[in-house]
């Protein structure tokens, strides 16, 4: 009986010993600049030209070579710019009627060819990111801007069509600035065959000094005089496809990163000597999601078209449990479509409750009657469906199954249907599934529910894939997003999550935590929800800790 | 030398029918290559119309196909999404890795397996024959997936005496001299490489084994014997060399390789190679580079099958009066 308590206690305590600062930095003081960071990823970037850029490994070195008018702050709030510090622009000022911003730049700045930042740049990249040929994601983003117009070589103007909360956000955060002297000439419908979508030239802290397909991506710290140039000399992300390869780099020492350790590597990590866990808040959730149309679109869908069906399976399931079990206490349990780290979470939101009996009456209730082999009928039809699911992601697949044994006992027949992932997306976007386990990784700001669960993201194409339409649910985030003040948003997104907590458009899962490997003779700073390397460029490698890969004749033999 | 021209004709209507299929047949498969595109939940569909039309990817299958023809026949084999670079360079950067792995493994597992099965025939039902099988057959045996792990894990992770992964250091320091260089890339290849002798050598070494013994009941090696030839002289002149058919036909077969190169160990080890570039091209739907990595593949297949039949030829003379009868009677 002991030895069982204590097996079920150690995780626990190892993710008690995580998040107390356990794994705190070393205390000792940044020394000088200089030192390597190896990052084992097992991506690699599609493209280094923002505007064009989706995977999630080259958003990381585009924000690290490029810069923005401002960066988002650690709150992540997108209302006004509270929080916002100036990156490119040295400072801003806003006009009266609050309609537009005027931008002064860093005189200083420039672009890792040599060349002047200057305010045409600025005014080219929205140009750019906003041309229909560009088919830029960001471009919706976007749309509230009306004009960026520079009125002198530092200065420049961006005007909104209306006034809107988070008007500073939509124009800084998505805006990498780029080099207009460099792209002018590039034809905007072939961007990605542009010679920069693999030699970037930006001017952040990192410029890139080689990209080696399928094997590395380095940038080097961009020492020219005039900025204040990042802490680190290198950044190496070396590119292992397998991510069993990619963290083994990270535990035999040849890298120093990996940021994506699976529960069941963190015991490995905290016993590693040269090692320490890193965890941050994300801002990803999955969910099981029910879809509410039937195959041809038009009518409801046969099973979960009924809210009493849908209210019924979420209180047959013990999230709390299979949250556990797929990811120990790396993660919480889900309550909506947000995060604890986003702008819109209410800490008072109650979830529908476990509740097993209830969820069998409400079955009852609705017609589906147990038969002779458990499983529910009504009108001669049994209650199965599928749970589409992406192979490539264990902790779905886990969550699959758990979920189907839980059904199970209330009667219900729900079998995993899993596809590679092109497959699941091309399903997910035609909307041929009855549930899917999908993750969302949802902008900062709270707009995000806009694509994927109002009224407007279920049209053809959108991307509230389950035809979840609910006009009170609607106007509550059409308000959210009109609201000035942060608290008074606030409340109009906790009324809009109650509304969706009735609903049960979906069974809400897991908010899973970043975990990440680092070697322990860095010092991180500045782990941002869903940006970890945001602040890369002030991380430190304290000089009397350095190693061989550390000096900065390493790798020149390449 | 017409026996030639009518291979490579019939190798030139076969690369032609594989790239095809492998064209319509990725085209029919659930997704594009703007998955990872599409999982972002702001891009409409006007913009993703407009990214397919970018890359040429708009319009029918048939549409699609006389376009890559129109291509192809200026060398062109189309763009990679995924690489943000033309199919032919992502071939040509990952080819040489492949080559150099696949080669060096090949010429190991071959020669090494010929000289296990030559001596498991030598010493045919002896301890040393049964011994030597009983290691191939659990060799060839093993899932190449989980060797790799095996070997990764055993000689990278618990005894650190290789790298974990990729073909080179790239921190290796500027003083570094040629030789550290190259113990570099050796160490690198040491466990892929050692992955794909142990799969490899097992299939070889009986097919060597089952030859050898088949050619040491003919005639003329009794003949041979019967005349007084050295034992020796008869395994190696009479009956090796005879036997040698069947492991340069397999060693043929093994040529694509070569440029396919080993999916899962190249994987494993994050070799970049041509199996690897294949499988990830795969898997992101990279329509283009599929169909460049089956044409670069199916390319090996017939430059392998017909080297390896004028081999044979060459080994074994009765199997050019075979093909001469072949050609007369057709």
């Amino acid at each position: 009986m002991t030895g069982f308590r204590l097996l079920r206690l150690l995780p626990l305590a190892v993710l008690a010993a995580c998040t107390s600062g356990a794994d705190a930095p070393p205390s000792t003081a940044a020394g000088s600049t200089g030192g390597t960071i190896v990052i084992a990823t097992p991506g690699e970037p599609d493209n280094l030209l923002p505007p064009i850029t989706v995977s999630q490994p080259g958003l990381q070195v585009n924000d690290l070579i490029y810069q923005k008018l401002a960066t988002i702050g650690d709150s992540l709030n997108t209302v006004g710019d509270g929080g916002f510090t100036p990156d490119l622009a040295r400072r801003w000022t806003w006009a009266a009627d609050s309609l537009s911003v005027t931008f002064v730049l860093d005189s200083a700045a420039h672009w890792h060819d040599g060349r002047p930042v200057r305010a045409a740049d600025v005014a080219f990249s929205f140009a750019l990111f906003s041309d229909p040929r560009t088919a830029s994601p960001a471009a919706p983003l976007l749309a509230n801007v009306e004009s960026v117009v520079a009125t002198d070589s530092l200065t420049i103007v961006a005007r909104f069509k209306k006034r809107r909360p988070e008007a500073f956000y939509e124009v800084v955060h998505q805006l990498y600035i780029l080099p207009a002297h460099l792209l002018k000439d590039t034809d905007r419908s072939q961007l990605a065959a542009s010679p920069l979508a693999t030699r970037p030239v930006g001017s952040g802290a990192f410029r890139l000094t080689q990209w080696v397909p399928t094997q590395l991506v380095e940038l080097a710290a961009d020492t020219t005089a005039g900025r204040r140039r990042a802490q680190l000399d290198r950044v190496l992300f070396t590119i292992a496809p397998d991510p069993v390869t990619a963290f083994t780099r990270v535990a035999t020492g040849e890298a120093d990163l990996f940021e994506a350790v699976r529960p069941d590597k963190v015991a490995e990590v905290r016993a590693n000597p040269q090692l320490r866990l890193v965890l941050g808040p994300s801002l990803d959730y999955n969910y099981l999601g029910f879809n509410l149309r039937d195959a041809s679109g038009q009518a409801p869908h046969p099973i979960f078209g009924d809210l009493t069906v849908r209210r019924a399976l979420t209180m047959a399931t013990d999230r709390r449990s299979i949250v556990a079990n797929i990811f120990d206490s790396l993660a919480v349990q889900a309550r909506g479509p947000f995060t604890t780290a986003s702008s819109s979470n209410d800490p008072t939101l109650v979830p529908l409750p476990y509740a097993v009996d209830s969820a069998n009456t409400l079955l009852d209730a609705a017609g589906w009657l147990r038969g002779a082999d458990s499983i529910r009928r009504k009108n001669g039809k049994s209650l199965s469906f599928g749970m589409l699911t992406p192979s490539s992601s264990s902790a779905r697949m886990r969550a699959a199954v758990l979920l189907q044994e839980q059904f199970r006992r209330v009667g219900v027949d729900a079998t995993v249907e899993a596809v590679d992932f092109p497959g699941f997306i091309d399903r997910s976007a035609k909307r041929r599934f009855d549930a899917l386990i999908n993750q969302w990784s949802p902008d900062p700001g709270p707009g995000s529910v806009n694509d994927t669960w109002t009224t407007a993201g279920a049209a053809p194409g959108g991307n509230n894939f389950g035809n979840y339409r609910n006009p009170a649910f609607d106007a509550q985030v059409d308000s959210g997003l009109a609201a000035f003040q942060p608290a008074q948003m606030r409340v109009h997104f906790a009324q809009a999550w109650r509304i969706m907590t009735h609903d049960a458009p979906a069974i809400w899962l897991a908010e899973p935590r970043r975990v990440m490997a680092v070697h322990k003779r860095i010092q991180t700073v500045g782990v941002r929800p869903g940006a970890w390397w945001a602040g890369l460029a002030q991380w430190t490698i304290p000089a009397d800790q350095r190693i061989a890969r550390d000096l900065p004749t390493a790798g020149a033999a390449r | 030398m017409r026996a030639l021209i009518q291979r490579l004709w019939q190798g030139l209507v076969v690369v032609a029918i594989v790239a095809t299929a492998a064209f319509v047949l990725v085209r029919l498969a659930p997704g594009d290559p703007f998955a990872a595109a599409l999982d972002n939940a702001r891009l409409t569909p006007a913009m993703r119309e407009q990214w397919r039309i970018a890359y040429g990817l708009d319009g029918s299958i048939a549409t699609q196909y006389a376009r890559w023809i129109g291509a192809l026949v200026h060398g062109d084999l189309g763009w990679s999404v995924s690489m943000s670079q033309p199919v032919t360079r992502a071939i040509a950067q990952a080819l040489p890795y492949s080559l150099l792995l696949m080669g060096i493994a090949l010429l190991l597992s071959f020669t090494l397996g010929m000289l296990l099965g030559a001596l498991q025939a030598a010493r045919h039902d002896r301890a040393t024959d049964r011994g030597i099988g009983v290691v191939t057959l659990i060799g060839g045996s093993m899932p190449d997936f989980w060797l790799a792990l095996v070997l990764l894990l055993g000689g990278a992770y618990w005894l650190r005496l290789f790298p974990v992964g990729g073909a080179s250091d790239p921190l290796l320091p500027l003083a570094a001299t040629g030789a550290t260089v190259l113990l570099d890339r050796l160490r690198h290849l040491a466990l892929p490489v050692l992955t794909l002798v142990i799969l490899i050598t097992s299939p070889v070494a009986r097919y060597q084994r089952a030859a050898l013994l088949d050619r040491l009941r003919a005639e003329w090696v009794r003949t041979a014997t019967a005349k007084g030839v050295s034992s020796g002289a008869v395994f190696r002149r009479h009956a090796w060399r005879t036997a040698l058919g069947p492991v340069v036909t397999l060693g043929g077969l093994a040529l694509p390789a070569l440029v396919g190169g080993a999916v899962f160990v190249e994987r494993v080890f994050a070799w970049p190679g041509m199996g690897r570039l294949a499988a990830s091209a795969i898997a992101a739907r990279d329509y283009h580079l599929v169909v460049g990595c089956v044409i670069a593949g199916a390319v090996l297949v017939v430059i392998g099958s017909t080297v390896a039949d004028l081999l044979v030829m060459r080994l074994d003379p009765r199997a050019a009066d075979d093909e001469a009868n072949d050609r007369q009677h057709a």
